[in-house]
């Protein structure tokens, strides 16, 4: 088995009172897709921030990342790491152009500037459309193409880690097929993946194994196929169809 | 006549615009108007003279008035503003004008209320220019003012640190997403509004004197041509500047002198009416 890249263990994360995540435990092993799944207001997009340091974490939590601890740092300490993030709704700087977005993601990683080129290489033959309209602002794109700026922007990360938060909200299924497509080929250049997503089993069906989070907690965990092939939990939980 | 005019305008135009742009910054990153601006501008006045009647050379004792300002800039977003930022828009605005008051009335008990005689950087002897009375200051004034404003256009869009301040300031929740610390670069950009200020008044004061009461009548002016420009744009500050002092000139100059402040306000006004958003300002759309 490979090495565990992310754990996380007995994780409470709060806003102001209320408590989003009850005590969470998960772990993501080098090279993964890991999905996480669950219904509006589980908790899938706080564990995001939480691993990002964006949200109040009790004492008593922790989040393991390739050996180092990251409760109490924030998110600028965390994201040069080698963790970024592929914002829920995209977060897109849309007043800027798809270059400029591209080089948001440089900006905190050290590396070469041979890497540089050589991923934003990888990104414009991933994405094709990107490098066409790379001029163009962001706000002008589609919202299949702005998802895909928002996929290279963190590749152009060089992350070890890449969160995906909802990336086939609000997509036509086409755009939604491509996009998981593209999830497939950026694990297959080494990045380990944690997906979170409503749609389930679109999510199951590439993942390696997944979490389905209710109210704050796990409740189930397994390979993409053994949670896919039970029908009683996508319909219970995922709100799916059989 | 009408040259003269015109040029008056520009020199006073390019103030505004200096002090506007400080004001543009600090709305767009903080979310805030600040009222105390104007008064920032004062201080920075203050600390430049205090620095030259110690014999300093003039060039020298602005550079360093200007870093002094910006750490007051500094000093007044950690101790202050951050405290209140959290709790409501107003709070944070009444906060800048508390700020205000705090400055104006301390420099009247420290410097006195009289307005003292400033240096000016440029001979404020008219040359003769193809039959034109041109000042020296004045070109020194607009020149200088634009210069820094391109200068920081370069900066926000050409050095990594100034492109962040700008991400920031767009969209904090996806800056900080990417790594980038948000509270540092608002932080960093009030400073700079500070310095900034501090240069405006240094070039303001060898025309009004420095007086702590100095602010009245440009801080306002500042905060006119921000929103006629368009709040938040670097250009759009510049372009309200001008325009409001080309206006003010020559609306003063060939109607009277008395309606100097209405001629401006009126524009203002007008702008709004027609362009609501302010002149440079479009609503960059998202398609989605």
């Amino acid at each position: 088995m490979s090495k565990t890249i992310l754990s996380v263990n007995n994780l409470v994360s709060r806003y102001g009172p209320i408590t989003a995540l009850k005590g969470i435990s998960l772990e993501v092993n080098e090279g993964e897709i890991v999905s996480l799944l669950g219904a509006n207001g589980a908790g899938k997009s706080t564990l995001m921030k939480s691993i990002l340091g964006m949200v109040t974490i009790n004492s008593g939590s922790s989040i393991k990342f390739d050996g180092q601890e990251l409760v109490g740092k924030k998110s600028y300490q965390i994201v040069p790491l080698g963790i970024s993030i592929v914002p829920e709704g995209r977060g897109v700087f849309i007043a800027k152009s798809v270059e400029e977005n591209l080089e948001v993601g440089t900006f905190f990683r050290t590396r070469t500037p041979a890497r540089d080129k050589e991923l934003l290489e990888m990104v414009y033959t991933s994405f094709p459309r990107l490098k066409e309209r790379r001029r163009q602002l962001a706000g002008t794109l589609s919202g299949g193409e702005q998802q895909m700026l928002a996929v290279g922007r963190s590749m152009m990360a060089d992350p070890k880690l890449m969160m995906l938060d909802e990336p086939s909200m609000g997509l036509a299924p086409l755009v939604v097929a491509e996009v998981f497509n593209v999830i497939k080929t950026v694990r297959d250049m080494g990045i380990t993946i944690l997906l979170v997503e409503q749609n389930a089993k679109q999510a199951l069906k590439i993942a390696d194994r997944g979490y389905v989070l209710t109210t704050g907690e796990i409740t189930n965990s397994g390979t993409g196929a053994e949670l896919l092939a039970d029908d009683e939990l996508i319909a219970a939980y995922l709100g799916a169809k059989k | 006549m009408l040259f003269q005019f015109i040029l008056n305008g520009l020199t006073n135009g390019s103030l505004y615009a200096l002090m506007a742009v400080g004001v543009t910054m600090v709305y767009k990153s903080l979310g805030m108007l600040n009222f105390a601006h104007g008064d920032i501008m004062m201080i920075g006045t203050f600390i430049a003279l205090t620095i030259i009647k110690l014999k300093v050379p003039l060039f020298a004792s602005l550079i360093v008035a200007v870093l002094a300002t910006a750490i007051i800039g500094f000093l007044l977003e950690r101790l202050i503003l951050r405290r209140v930022e959290f709790s409501s828009f107003i709070n944070l605005l009444i906060a800048t004008v508390g700020v205000s008051y705090i400055l104006r009335n301390g420099a009247m008990v420290v410097f006195g209320t009289n307005p003292q005689r400033f240096p000016s950087l440029f001979s404020q002897f008219p040359v003769n220019v193809a039959g034109f009375k041109v000042s020296p200051q004045s070109i020194g004034i607009i020149l200088v003012s634009l210069t820094l404003i391109v200068a920081l256009h370069l900066f926000f869009t050409r050095v990594k640190v100034g492109k962040c301040m700008e991400l920031a300031s767009s969209d904090a929740q996806s800056a900080a997403m990417m790594g980038i610390n948000v509270s540092h670069m608002r932080f960093l950009t009030f400073g700079i509004s500070a310095g900034l200020a501090c240069i405006a008044g240094a070039l303001i004061a060898p025309l009004t004197y420095a007086r702590p009461d100095m602010s009245a009548a440009i801080g306002l002016k500042a905060f006119a041509a921000a929103i006629l420009g368009g709040i938040g744009n670097l250009w759009g500050a510049l372009l309200g500047g001008i325009i409001l002092g080309v206006v003010e000139a020559l609306g003063a100059g060939y109607i009277s002198s008395a309606y100097r402040d209405a001629f401006s306000f009126l524009v203002l006004f007008f702008v709004l009416f027609v362009k609501p958003t302010g002149l440079l300002n479009r609503k960059i759309e998202n398609k989605l």
